[in-house]
């Protein structure tokens, strides 16, 4: 044993960070950091903050502020533009989670069989899916007011070309929100499908290798071992179609502007309306906090629903 | 020894920071200055559309601008619609960022007017004699609240018919016409296979306005009391569905979310001659030669028939007015500006040359170039025809909620009406309920 370097003096800890220089400041990483807190701070948490404040106000044109209580939360009980507004919202919601969700399952599913049969081809198929999330609001209301359009719109000619019935798909309040349905169904299936794809990779094959070998058929192996072990990414796309529901504004905002008569208004739309429109801050206000409170409770359902079900 | 920042520390500092920054927004957001406009030697003008903005920008050339503010400069910013609205909106209520003058468009203008202060100038001493030289109903009307004139307008509106001669003429129609029996009779015959007379409005509440100013009344009274439910717009709302599902002269006029009166759609249906007659102000009709050029010379221009209500000859349908903010710096720069503009041969026949808007200015209708003969419209002089319709126009009547009111309008009343065939004293009955909810 070297008896000089058994004796010396322990070395010293690298610092913690690994990174430091030794005695001098840890302070760098958090300048780093400051600015995004700083903007945080500026342009989310006080706006939140503030808008919080204006709920319980009367604020409404040029002039003072009257503290009202919560008197804009309960005139949002009678409320009947609210209240459609809510309705809609919430079909559409209904829509995102029972018929887009499943769709995006499918679609997802489909390319990772032998359905869609190279792996060239699945890309390709990811792709197409996916263009539409990243395609403009603006392009696509284009699009589909071409497409929606009565006289000589695609899906007119087509539902003529097939003899069934057609539609003033926009203006028509009996359809105009089957209309918006089906142009968010078209934009947000490729990103839930990626989803599911993401989800679909994470299941060891050997998992239904086995469910194979025990004799199950390939309905049987998805219903009893895919979908169960599914059931995060399953989770993770209703809660987040059910938020993203409540908070719809571009795509009924460009293609209806809510109308014809309220037919596709949305809590977003009605509260842009009533902030901007009418110019009534306080109870536009609160009508956001309304919207906050419904997408977080339903999740939180969504949530221990989800618990309860896997005990 | 390391001096590194603890966790608590960051928290402490990050929690001042954010302390700081809630007193920087609420300082920035609390109204608390009224500090706008570009500075001393400067002016911000906010408009929404390329023309209003080029009728602004030909006022910087005249010879009396040149001379009494040659020095100063005018920076414009346009914007979408809404946006410009949104933004002006926003500034005025947070005290900083509005421009001098801005172009209000009539449905918006009645946001300005809630509450007790008003963000614009009053206008009123500095229009002072000029209020004679105007069209009133078109100038200042929809700009005037509590008998201050807080704007200008420049565009003439006043509301005419306007068809297809030849096509009256094939049809062996009597023009012009005098009586709405005599339209219908008339677009019974021209209405065949695709093609009706009219393309009527379900998602928009003019077509209705004009008929019930045609007809004496209006949707509020002077007192800003809501008479849209009386006998003559029943009357002008009946008569509108009439014409789509009775009589069978009129078609649901194309439409889309961004512009519900008329979109291209509407215009290329014109130039498909699936509609053949229209009724409106100037500004509609200016979408005939530029987008409908090959029917040159075809069409016709008269007052409104009589047979519904009083039957005036004519109505009062849209506009703008430009407004100086009370933040502008420059008030006397931005009122000139506004005055050369709106208040001037120069300012008004440059607008005329440029987008052929005829003018609230009573004296432009001197000039020769709003005497000429319009060949589009078989040689008709338009200036004369507007200018003799002109001082019938029926005044317009400003309420804080008159937006939202002709919003709710077209909600409950005329898209039920018009496409699904409700009951016009029920959904016109039933408006009032909204606007007394409205004014509270």
């Amino acid at each position: 044993m070297d008896t000089e370097s058994a004796n010396a003096a322990p070395p010293e800890p690298p610092p913690k960070s690994g990174r430091g220089r030794p005695g001098g400041s840890n302070i760098a990483p958090y300048l780093f950091l400051l600015p995004f807190f700083l903007i945080y701070a500026v342009f989310l948490i006080y706006p939140v903050l503030a808008a919080f404040r204006l709920s319980f106000y009367e604020s409404s044109g040029f002039g003072g502020d009257t503290f009202t209580g919560l008197d804009n939360y309960a005139r949002l009980v009678g409320d009947s533009r609210y209240l459609e507004a809510l309705k809609n919202t919430t079909l559409y919601a209904l829509a995102s989670v029972f018929i887009l969700s499943p769709l995006a399952l499918l679609v997802a599913v489909a390319i990772r069989s032998f359905v869609v049969p190279t792996a060239a081809f699945k890309s390709f198929y990811r792709i197409i899916f996916f263009l539409p999330f990243i395609t403009s609001f603006v392009v696509i209301a284009l699009m589909f007011n071409l497409i929606f359009n009565n006289d000589f719109g695609l899906l007119n000619n087509a539902l003529s070309a097939l003899g069934l019935p057609t539609f003033n798909w926009l203006n028509n309040e009996r359809v105009a929100l089957l209309a918006i349905i089906l142009v968010a169904i078209w934009t947000y299936l490729g990103i839930n499908a990626l989803y599911f794809l993401a989800g679909l990779q994470n299941i060891p094959e050997e998992v239904l290798e086995a469910a194979a070998v025990d004799g199950a058929s390939r309905l049987q192996a998805f219903w009893r071992v895919t979908l169960p072990l599914l059931r995060p990414v399953i989770l993770f796309v209703v809660v987040q179609a059910t938020i993203f529901s409540y908070q719809i504004f571009e795509i009924p905002f460009l293609l209806t502007a809510g109308g014809p008569s309220d037919s596709t208004l949305t809590l977003a739309i009605y509260l842009y309306e009533v902030g901007f429109r009418e110019f009534d801050r306080g109870y536009a206000a609160a009508i956001g906090y309304s919207m906050a409170i419904i997408a977080v409770v339903l999740a939180a359902i969504q949530l221990l629903a989800a618990r309860r079900f896997d005990r | 020894m390391s001096r590194g920042l603890s966790r608590r520390d960051f928290l402490r500092a990050g929690g001042g920071a954010f302390v700081g920054a809630y007193a920087l927004g609420l300082a920035g957001c609390g109204g608390g200055g009224d500090q706008g406009g570009s500075g001393d030697n400067s002016l911000e003008f906010w408009a929404f559309d390329e023309g209003r903005a080029n009728f602004a920008k030909a006022a910087l050339e005249t010879k009396e601008w040149r001379d009494a503010h040659g020095d100063m400069k005018v920076n414009f910013r346009i914007f979408p619609y809404e946006q410009m609205h949104d933004k002006l909106l926003t500034a005025l209520v947070s005290g900083k960022g509005a421009p001098d003058v801005a172009d209000v468009e009539i449905s918006r203008f009645s946001n300005f007017i809630k509450g007790d202060e008003l963000p614009f100038l009053d206008l009123t001493d500095r229009i002072g004699g000029d209020i004679d030289d105007v069209y009133k109903p078109a100038a200042t009307d929809p700009w005037t609240w509590q008998n201050k004139i807080y704007g200008v307008g420049n565009e003439l509106n006043t509301c005419v018919l306007a068809y297809r001669q030849d096509l009256m003429d094939e049809v062996g129609a009597r023009t012009p016409f005098e009586t709405w029996d005599q339209v219908i009779a008339a677009g019974q015959e021209v209405s065949t296979g695709d093609r009706k007379m009219f393309a009527l409005h379900d998602l928009d509440f003019g077509d209705h306005y004009m008929l019930s100013q045609s007809s004496g009344t209006s949707l509020f009274d002077d007192q800003g009391n809501y008479i849209g439910d009386n006998e003559e717009n029943v009357a002008a709302l009946q008569f509108l569905h009439d014409m789509v599902y009775e009589s069978q002269i009129a078609g649901i006029a194309p439409a889309v979310a961004s512009d519900s009166w008329y979109p291209p759609q509407y215009r290329s249906a014109f130039a498909a001659e699936r509609f053949v007659a229209l009724f409106g102000p100037p500004w509609h009709l200016s979408f005939l030669p530029t987008d409908v050029k090959e029917q040159s010379g075809k069409w016709t221009v008269q007052k409104l028939p009589s047979g519904l209500g009083e039957g005036l000859p004519t109505a009062n349908f849209g506009g703008t007015g430009q407004c100086v903010t009370t933040q502008s710096q420059n008030p006397d720069a931005a009122y000139d500006l506004i005055r050369i503009a709106n208040l001037t041969n120069e300012g008004v026949i440059a607008d005329f040359e440029a987008r052929t808007a005829y003018p609230a200015y009573k004296p432009a209708y001197e000039d020769p170039a709003l005497q000429e003969s319009n060949k589009y419209f078989g040689g008709q002089k338009l200036g004369q025809i507007y200018a003799d319709l002109a001082p019938g126009l029926p005044p317009f009547n400003q309420s804080p909620v008159w937006g939202q009111a002709t919003e709710g309008l077209v909600r409950e009343a005329i898209t039920p009406v018009m496409q699904d065939k409700e009951d016009a004293q029920a959904a016109l009955s039933g408006f009032r309920q909204t606007v007394e909810e409205m004014k509270q």
